[in-house]
């Protein structure tokens, strides 16, 4: 798998701008669902491989792991996952601004 | 109450599984083919099957984010971990897209291929060595391992079939199934090989029913497979 590998999918992107700010395995399930109005429910078993993933492409860190409070464990962007994300969000931007072509009547006009 | 099952393909498994909370029975461990059950409410728990990274076991990373989501690890057996989460707290679905589950179902496939060359070769092993003692108690372990190298080989090619729908699903264009040959074709070679191995060493009423089985095998498999590639034209 290509290390920058883009269109991201669905799930990353919305995990990536879960952890904008520290947050945990279930938080990111809860916002997601909240932002997409219940339209994108991340499965544990996909939250979990990509969390992973995006760990081993260092694009998320681990942000704190308090072992004697059984905390749970947080994590949170790094640069190099902000830099991927906004790659994506200017190829999203791309797509809807070229969409807009399609309100153009047959003869040119608006 | 216990039953024994032995299930190959971990969607029906985890169908059953469901099935049987949905009866008012929570499976609570397994072994080599032993499910135990205890009563639980009707429809208590939902049950799902996942493919961990380690056998027989799982990190605490992995217990600890599910037990996060209010999911608890029942049983591992293999590369195999059995969940459940009470019905009450919510939907348990563990791939909610298409990536995933085509690279869930990937790990199962190397998985299902890595197991049946290693049964082909303790078939073979085991065939030998049934050969060389005439020993009858060898042939019948032969002819055991033989049934599940025959189980795994047909696992695999549905693995990939279901691989193959999800890749359609991804892209939304509908491809014809790039594999071409029937799954009775390699069944018949190998037990014409079989045949060959063994036809020094025993008795033509042994040798001819397998004989016989792997030529209907093989015609089936040339006849399937011929159809396949005319179809796919």
């Amino acid at each position: 798998m290509a290390m920058n590998e883009t269109p991201l999918t669905e799930a990353f992107y919305y995990i990536l701008l879960a952890l904008r700010k520290p947050n945990h395995g279930y938080g990111i399930i809860q916002e997601v669902e909240e932002l997409t109005l219940g339209r994108v429910q991340l499965g544990p078993g996909t939250l979990y491989g990509a969390l992973s993933t995006l760990q081993k492409r260092a694009w998320i860190e681990i942000y704190s792991e308090d072992e004697s409070s059984r905390k749970k464990k947080e994590y949170i962007i790094t640069p190099e996952g902000r830099k991927a994300f906004e790659k994506e969000r200017e190829r999203l931007k791309e797509l809807v601004n070229n969409g807009k072509l399609m309100e153009e009547s047959e003869d040119g006009q608006i | 109450m216990v039953k024994f099952k032995l299930y190959f393909d971990k969607d029906k498994e985890t169908k059953w599984l469901n099935e049987m909370a949905n009866k008012g029975w929570a499976m609570t461990g397994f072994f080599a083919g032993f499910y135990t059950f205890e009563p639980c409410e009707q429809g208590e728990y939902t049950y799902q099957i996942d493919f961990g990274n380690r056998f027989f076991s799982v990190t605490d990373d992995y217990r600890d984010f599910m037990a996060d989501a209010g999911i608890e690890i029942v049983q591992t057996w293999g590369f195999w971990v059995i969940l459940r989460k009470r019905t009450a707290k919510g939907d348990f679905e563990l791939y909610t897209d298409v990536e995933s589950q085509i690279e869930h179902y990937r790990k199962i496939q190397i998985m299902f291929k890595v197991v049946t060359v290693i049964e082909l070769i303790c078939f073979f092993t085991e065939l030998f060595a049934a050969v060389q003692s005439q020993s009858h108690i060898f042939y019948g372990c032969a002819f055991f391992i033989l049934a599940f190298v025959v189980a795994f080989m047909s696992i695999t090619f549905r693995t990939g079939d279901i691989i193959h729908e999800l890749k359609e699903r991804q892209t939304g264009i509908e491809e014809p199934r790039n594999r071409n040959i029937s799954v009775f074709l390699p069944i018949g070679l190998l037990c014409n090989s079989v045949a060959l191995l063994i036809q020094d060493s025993v008795s033509e009423y042994i040798k001819l029913p397998i004989q016989v089985i792997a030529i209907i095998f093989m015609l089936i498999g040339i006849y399937k497979t011929a159809q396949k590639r005319k179809n796919n034209l």
